[in-house]
């Protein structure tokens, strides 16, 4: 077992089901990789995945794409250990059901990234759509552990139905951030659009000053000074310092959403 | 040849010790002396699992950069014979001497597989409006109290540790050998991984297993009382006048090995062969405890 650089040769110009270059690929051989089926999606065409990508063994574990793959949707599906490196833009559904290991893209992301992760730690610097760390189709929960750090924007509904785990954006927010989120932490140091909270049960909105919040849902805000913050904190202080240095004195909270009798916080720094 | 410290022989004998299950919980508040009031009563009544069920102490003070809040605090050891002992009173202690303290938090000193409820149980106080937050691996609860939030670690984690180890300093006078006594538990106090549960470090009521009374599993030990000279079997020296033992817990067989280095050298130095007749320990003739810690490997 070891690790495998695929590098696009061709833009394929067409959308492909690319949920193979999943976890599996960590247990495969080159061989297995070169013939793995791609499917074009709304299509019955199969491309053979060797049409395509250039495929290198590593000296390391690591399993590394390269190329502008924003065609590719579903690229580290089930993704569950070991490390995944992605150099360029990729399409819709990254790392969906991503169980553990580590995740890095140096790249946009399409919507839908992070459908129902439930552990591991992914990165991606760059810019997101709509939909991030969301649950997947007709299920009542999403985003259920792990950690997730974006450097970029991020589009609509992040969040929605969270459970659990760490969702922290360095840069600005859609609207409907937070949205029916039953529990877990969301982080973000850029602007937030409107519906941040609605309908949030529990869970943390940790959200800077100038964020506006609906006055009909969320308590107005009191000075508090809490030891919970100083954890945070202390959990936060390499990847965003300013804002853990902020929590660390004297923060403004507010409650909701009281219009479902939530008892979520909105902590502003 | 007999080891001597200051001029203080170290009889060759050893420590018999026993196998106990332990935990480590940290109290931090505003100020470091809301943090001693709240331990003050958390380890109170912990002196002996003969009668208290537990043992238990403060292990040291904590410097800011140590507590999980930044703010000042106190790491506490507990020991007790069973597990189950363990849980029934580190959640009441915490619920009783904690949650009552102002400004304080309780947080797991110890990470284990093995845990024991604290906030786990202490959250029902907040009557549904706890809030949990889970942060890292850890979860945490708030509960709402009068000067804010009691902020409560979920469980602590509980592990395999040793208590009993001790020593008995044998002085010319009270006054000489409790002068010892102070310095012995003062050298031992900065240690971490160890506690010395009787008060003030020291005890005097020394025991042996059983009495002559059925259902005591205790009583004093005669062979060290120096008022019952020539009435029952001791091998006392005749300059003995008074006796008192330093007990030791500790999570590892070394770390007590080191604090009863430590202590003895203290007492040893601090009044020296005019003050002490000798240092002794404590045993069973090695059938009850399996870990024996000898004078002279002790001292090597």
């Amino acid at each position: 077992m070891t690790g495998k650089t695929l590098t696009l040769r061709n833009d394929p110009a067409i959308d492909i089901d690319a949920s193979p270059l999943g976890n599996s690929l960590v247990s495969m051989t080159i061989t297995e990789v070169n013939r793995l089926p791609l499917q074009v999606i709304a299509s019955k065409r199969v491309i053979g995945l060797s049409e395509l990508f250039d495929v290198q063994p590593r000296d390391d574990q690591r399993i590394v794409i390269q190329g502008d793959l924003a065609r590719f949707h579903g690229i580290g599906d089930r993704w569950a250990k070991s490390e995944l490196v992605v150099e360029g833009r990729v399409g819709n559904r990254f790392v969906s059901r991503m169980s553990g290991g580590e995740v890095l893209l140096r790249g946009d992301a399409g919507n839908q990234a992070a459908l129902q992760m439930r552990g591991g730690t992914l990165k991606i610097i760059g810019n997101v759509g709509d939909d991030l760390a969301g649950p997947l189709d007709g299920r009542r929960s999403g985003f259920s552990r792990g950690t997730i750090h974006v450097v970029g924007r991020i589009g609509h509904y992040a969040g929605y139905r969270m459970r659990r785990g760490i969702l922290i954006i360095d840069g600005d927010c859609g609207q409907f951030l937070g949205c029916d989120i039953v529990a877990g932490t969301i982080i973000t140091t850029g602007t937030v659009q409107s519906g941040c909270g609605f309908g949030m049960q529990r869970g943390t909105l940790i959200l800077p000053q100038s964020t506006t919040v609906c006055h009909l849902r969320f308590t107005p805000r009191e000075s508090v000074r809490l030891g919970i913050t100083t954890i945070m904190a202390n959990e936060i202080q390499r990847i965003l310092p300013a804002v853990a240095t902020a929590l660390r004195s004297t923060i403004d909270r507010s409650h909701g959403d009281v219009s479902r009798n939530g008892k979520g916080e909105i902590w502003f720094f | 040849m007999t080891m001597k410290i200051a001029g203080v022989p170290i009889e060759e004998t050893f420590a018999e010790a026993f196998d106990m299950r332990a935990t480590r919980v940290i109290i931090t508040a505003e100020s470091i002396q809301w943090a001693l009031d709240a331990a003050a009563a958390f380890t109170g009544f912990g002196t002996s699992v003969i009668a208290c069920g537990i043992e238990i102490a403060l292990e040291r003070i904590l410097p800011t950069d140590e507590t999980p809040d930044g703010r000042p605090g106190v790491a506490i050891l507990a020991f007790a014979v069973s597990s189950k002992e363990l849980e029934k009173q580190i959640p009441r202690r915490a619920g009783q001497c904690v949650l009552t303290c102002p400004t304080t938090a309780l947080f797991a000193g110890i990470d284990s597989d093995k845990p024991i409820a604290m906030g786990k149980q202490l959250r029902y106080f907040g009557d549904g409006y706890q809030i949990s937050k889970s942060i890292g691996n850890r979860r945490y609860w708030r509960i709402p109290v009068m000067d804010g939030e009691f902020l409560c670690e979920e469980t602590t984690g509980r592990v395999d540790a040793i208590g009993g180890g001790n020593f008995l300093l044998l002085g010319r006078t009270l006054a000489d050998v409790s002068k010892a006594c102070r310095a012995a538990a003062a050298a031992i106090a900065p240690m971490a991984h160890v506690i010395t549960p009787f008060p003030g470090g020291a005890t005097r009521s020394g025991s042996k297993v059983g009495s002559k009374y059925s259902g005591l599993f205790a009583s004093t030990n005669q062979a060290f009382c120096p008022t019952l000279r020539g009435l029952v079997d001791q091998q006392l020296d005749n300059q003995v006048k008074a006796i008192l033992e330093i007990v030791i817990d500790g999570m590892t067989f070394d770390a007590i090995g080191q604090a009863m280095r430590v202590g003895i050298i203290a007492a040893c130095e601090s009044v020296g062969s005019d003050g002490l007749v000798g240092v002794t320990a404590g045993n069973y003739g090695g059938k009850l405890g399996r870990h024996h810690f000898h004078l002279a490997e002790v001292m090597r």
